[in-house]
């Protein structure tokens, strides 16, 4: 039972903040069910990768947010955003149910991929005169805060007895909200 | 009868009585019937079982008080689905005629007040006194009457009533489980005891690390989250509490947990007195009173997720988690103490000051003013307690 405790703490900003984010770019990454649960669990999954993975997987994610926050920020097209974003749930969350360890480098270039289009969703979303490194670094930072969240609470997890599948009980959680968001884009 | 169940009988009939009439009076049939029902049926069942021994209580007590936070997080669904406005429209006839069920009269009387009565009974029922039974009853069926209510209101109503995909359906069906199996742990407890601390595996310094890494990363987001909505003036109070509880707890209770029988009775009247505090700042509007002297508006909708609904959830779970001694519920408790008794007192030393500066009035009410030191009371003798406890067990170990 104490386990779920971690899952809801892991997930308890997802309620708090979905509602609205007021033009910051440190609330953006917090204003949708779909970034926090794909946030969250790059950390999870970085953490159940273990060795170089927990910091270089999460690293990755964010280099490419970058990239992809400029391509939006110059509203220059990239197709399919959402569906990318519903589908980086999805596998996300299925990665850390199946639990395969696979080489760091796989998993960074996957998350990396995944982190460009959630970095295009935050930059196209950008208001009008706002200053774009401000806004650039604001959800970069509060992305890097759910990434250690989603590492941290992953590696307490597996601390606990069960608690590696506890995880992946939580993973596939994630995976069937993916499926969800999917499914809602789709019909 | 013994003379001091008698008196709590008396003391409880007076007082059902009594809210009973106010109920009617000032919110009409609805609130008033299910009230009397209520707290009829927990009279009888308190009357029937007021033999059972008084430490046994205890067995129930984690289902009460996650009872609690799912009534709140039922509470937040209806809250997004314009509960209130909605039973206002559809069910006219059984609230008081004239009376606006808005949402802070909604808020106030059918959610602050049932969830701070539950809060109440369950320092009650905590600290093993007469009137813990009756109260484990009561919250056990309010909260079932709650989950009936809401099949017939959302269920009854499936074309008109604005689900959020039926999520309060889905708490209805867990609290009306959990209150269900509640009540037969409480006539039926099974004696389950907290275990000492020295039976216990205590935690690791790399768990307490680890904890205390994802609790500086929660800290560090919420406190830029609430900047941005709210200004700096409530982050300082809030995420200045965090890290210092957080020091409190890592020098006290993260090696060697807080005793569950001392500090959990204190840590739920904390909560009680608190949600009264939270319903005077929704009443008088908070988060209005604190933009215009930050200059950052705060919107209604905004502190109600906020600071009505989903924190108390937080902080309710907490208690539950201190009762089973984690380290969740032993930061929150450390959170609570700190924000408590400095925090708090802002609503009187702060604020208002901070307003006669900026808008050159005079010292004047501030929203939260006359509630919010009561809760200060049971923190500091939380703090006394642990501290005391502390000593005491490095003095065992030296």
């Amino acid at each position: 039972m104490r386990k779920f405790l971690f899952i809801g703490f892991l997930f308890f900003p997802a309620t708090l903040w979905a509602h609205g984010f007021g033009g910051s770019g440190f609330l953006h990454p917090l204003t949708g069910i779909d970034h926090i649960i794909a946030m969250v669990a790059v950390g999870a999954w970085s953490a159940q990768l273990g060795g170089k993975a927990i910091y270089r997987v999460p690293a990755s994610f964010l280099a490419m947010m970058c990239l992809g926050g400029v391509v939006g920020i110059q509203k220059i097209p990239v197709a399919y955003t959402e569906l990318s974003i519903a589908l980086s749930v999805l596998l996300l969350g299925l990665a850390i149910a199946i639990n395969k360890k696979i080489a760091w480098l796989i998993a960074a270039v996957a998350v990396g991929l995944f982190g460009f289009y959630h970095g295009y969703s935050h930059g196209a979303e950008i208001p009008n005169q706002h200053k774009v490194a401000e806004y650039i670094v604001g959800f970069l930072l509060t992305t890097l805060g759910l990434h250690i969240a989603g590492a941290v609470a992953g590696l307490l997890l597996l601390e606990e007895k069960n608690g590696e599948a506890i995880l992946r009980i939580a993973g596939g959680l994630g995976a069937a909200t993916g499926v969800f968001l999917f499914l809602k884009l789709l019909i | 009868m013994e003379h001091s169940r008698l008196s709590s009988l008396l003391w409880v009939v007076a007082a059902v009585i009594s809210v009973a009439l106010l109920l009617f009076n000032i919110a009409g049939l609805w609130p008033f019937i299910e009230f009397v029902f209520v707290s009829l049926l927990s009279i009888i069942c308190w009357l029937k079982y007021f033999h059972k021994p008084l430490p046994e209580q205890n067995a129930a007590l984690p289902f009460y008080i996650l009872s609690i936070a799912l009534f709140i997080i039922l509470n937040a669904i209806r809250f997004a689905s314009g509960y209130a406005s909605f039973i206002q429209s559809n069910y006219p006839g059984f609230f008081k005629q004239g009376m606006a069920l808005d949402y802070t009269a909604w808020f106030i009387i059918l959610v602050c007040f049932p969830a701070s009565v539950m809060l109440f009974g369950a320092y009650s029922l905590a600290k093993r006194t007469t009137a813990g039974f009756f109260f484990g009853c009561w919250a056990f069926f309010y909260n079932i009457a709650e989950s009936l209510l809401q099949f017939k209101v959302e269920l009854g109503s499936i074309s008109t009533y604005k689900h959020e995909y039926f999520l309060a359906v889905f708490a209805a069906m867990v609290l009306f489980l959990l209150s269900a199996y509640g009540i037969m742990r409480l006539i039926k407890p099974n004696g389950e005891m907290i275990a000492a601390n020295t039976e216990l595996a205590l935690p690791t310094k790399r768990k307490v690390n680890l904890w205390s890494a994802l609790f500086v990363t929660l800290v560090i987001i919420y406190g830029v989250t609430l900047c941005t909505q709210a200004g700096i003036l409530p982050v300082g109070v809030i995420a200045g509490s965090m890290m210092g509880g957080m020091i409190g707890w890592r020098k006290t209770t993260a090696m060697a947990p807080a005793d569950p029988y001392k500090l959990v009775p204190l840590y739920l009247l904390l909560q009680a007195l608190f949600y009264v505090h939270v319903g005077e700042e929704t009443i008088t509007h908070f988060n209005r009173g604190i933009a215009a002297i930050t200059g950052h508006s705060w919107s209604d909708k905004e502190f109600n997720y906020f600071i009505a609904f989903l924190g108390p959830v937080i902080w309710v779970f907490a208690a539950w988690s201190l009762w089973k001694r984690q380290a969740f519920g032993n930061f929150i408790l450390w959170f609570m103490i700190v924000g408590m008794i400095l925090g708090e007192p802002t609503h009187v030393l702060v604020f208002p000051v901070v307003r006669m500066f900026k808008q050159g009035v005079g010292y004047e009410y501030f929203s939260g003013m006359y509630t919010a030191l009561f809760p200060m009371v049971p923190a500091i003798i939380a703090l006394v307690v642990i501290i005391k406890d502390h000593k005491a067990q490095k003095a065992h170990h030296a």
